[in-house]
């Protein structure tokens, strides 16, 4: 299978996973959020990322 | 621009300014107003042969300037935030004016978070043609180029949620069409029978990204932050970007971060190598942007922030700063050098 072909799989792939995760999720409380909330986990591109 | 052959050589100075001030009003609302300025530098071996038969000339470097201004205010009653940005951009040939909106809303546990953007940028091009395709002799100085307009307009959604203490995954989805001149004017395009063209592209494109991401934390110091994105557009190209980074902190103020990411496209319709094209195309360019080809991008950070700031300095909060070595299947390869310095 090529490449591309392989690679059109892991959208729907990815689809299915996200979903996954989105229907088994649990209530996280503010004060709970001590690693969610670390530098590190910033949802989105970094700043550094910018002109990459 | 010389028609898919020659020297791809290009250097980049990009350097970007950014201010954030937060004020909270009477209802305890959170403003934030963000002014950002950014210049760019940058020399190419292939913008430099606009004119065949000069061994140097103007176009050979180019500055562009790109100012933007934003206001947000959150309201964390509400749990909505409303946003609204301005910004342009400003080099020798090219000029563009944007505008954008924006809406986020929490859910009721503040676990997830929907958001909406609405973007629209009316940009000017000008025209500056291969210096043997113009009308004027050559040798002349032409100051006076045709300009030609290039809208877009983009749509944005994305959906954010909490999974556990540990995991967090986004969802997002864009929009984006495209009316005008969308090709570039200064691209040549040699022909099967010898014949020089210029490039000529459609005056409209629509563009369809998807994307996931999910970011973990492994343990006590390792984090998984991945992403995934579908892309593709009624030119005919389809592309898939996935990116893997593992930061590790060494303390809780110092951490590096690995990355690779790979990306492959295939190309537009429209799109031949040098003299594949004929006089049957109505549509043709020989840029290899446009082309079929992979790429592979790998580097790594490093984040420094600590609590009595870098280097003892209190308002020098934080410094990142990112190596990465890029390589394209189509005989290109870079090396880029990203530095973020943060004051409080």
């Amino acid at each position: 299978m090529s490449m591309d072909k392989r690679l059109f799989l892991v959208w729907p792939m990815a689809a299915c996973l996200a979903v996954m995760a989105l229907v088994s999720c649990t209530t996280v409380k503010e004060y709970q959020k001590n690693r969610l909330n670390d530098a590190e986990m910033v949802s989105g591109n970094r700043k550094v990322e910018k002109q990459n | 621009m010389t028609g898919g052959v020659g020297s791809q050589k290009l250097t980049d100075i990009a350097n970007v300014f950014d201010v954030r001030l937060f004020r909270y009003d009477k209802k305890q609302r959170k403003h934030t107003f963000d002014i950002e300025v950014g210049i760019d530098h940058y020399t190419s071996a292939s913008s430099d042969k606009i004119d065949l038969k000069a061994n140097s000339s103007a176009s050979h470097a180019d500055t562009r300037i790109y100012p933007s201004l934003s206001w947000s205010v959150e309201n964390e009653k509400k749990r909505t935030t409303f946003g609204v940005g301005i910004s342009s951009s400003t080099e020798f040939d090219y000029q563009s004016f944007g505008g954008n909106i924006s809406f986020a809303q929490k859910t009721r546990n503040r676990n997830g978070e929907f958001s909406a953007k609405l973007q629209a940028y009316l940009d000017r091009v000008k025209l500056v043609t291969p210096v043997e395709l113009r009308n004027a002799p050559y040798g002349e100085e032409n100051d006076h180029y045709a300009t030609a307009n290039r809208n877009t307009y983009a749509g944005s959604l994305s959906y954010s949620q909490i999974i556990n203490q540990r995991f967090e995954v986004t969802l997002l989805a864009d929009l984006v069409s495209q009316h005008g001149y969308l090709g570039l004017p200064f691209y040549r395009v040699y022909f099967a029978d010898g014949s020089v063209h210029q490039e000529n592209l459609p005056d409209s494109r629509l563009k369809v990204p998807l994307g996931v991401r999910a970011n973990y934390f492994l343990g006590d110091r390792f984090i998984v932050r991945a992403y995934y994105r579908f892309y593709t557009d009624d030119w005919g190209l389809t592309s898939h970007t996935a990116n893997i980074e593992l930061p590790v902190k060494i303390t809780p103020f110092f951490s590096i971060s690995p990355f690779y990411r790979y990306y492959t496209q295939s190309a537009v319709k429209y799109f031949a190598p040098y003299q594949e094209h004929t006089v049957k195309d109505n549509y043709y360019t020989s840029n290899y942007d446009l082309s079929k080809f992979n790429s592979s991008f790998i580097g790594t950070g490093v984040r420094i922030a600590p609590p009595k700031g870098v280097l003892g300095m209190q308002h020098f909060n934080m410094l990142e700063l990112r190596y990465g070595h890029y390589v394209k299947s189509i005989n290109m390869n870079a090396n880029i050098v990203s530095l973020n310095l943060r004051f409080k």
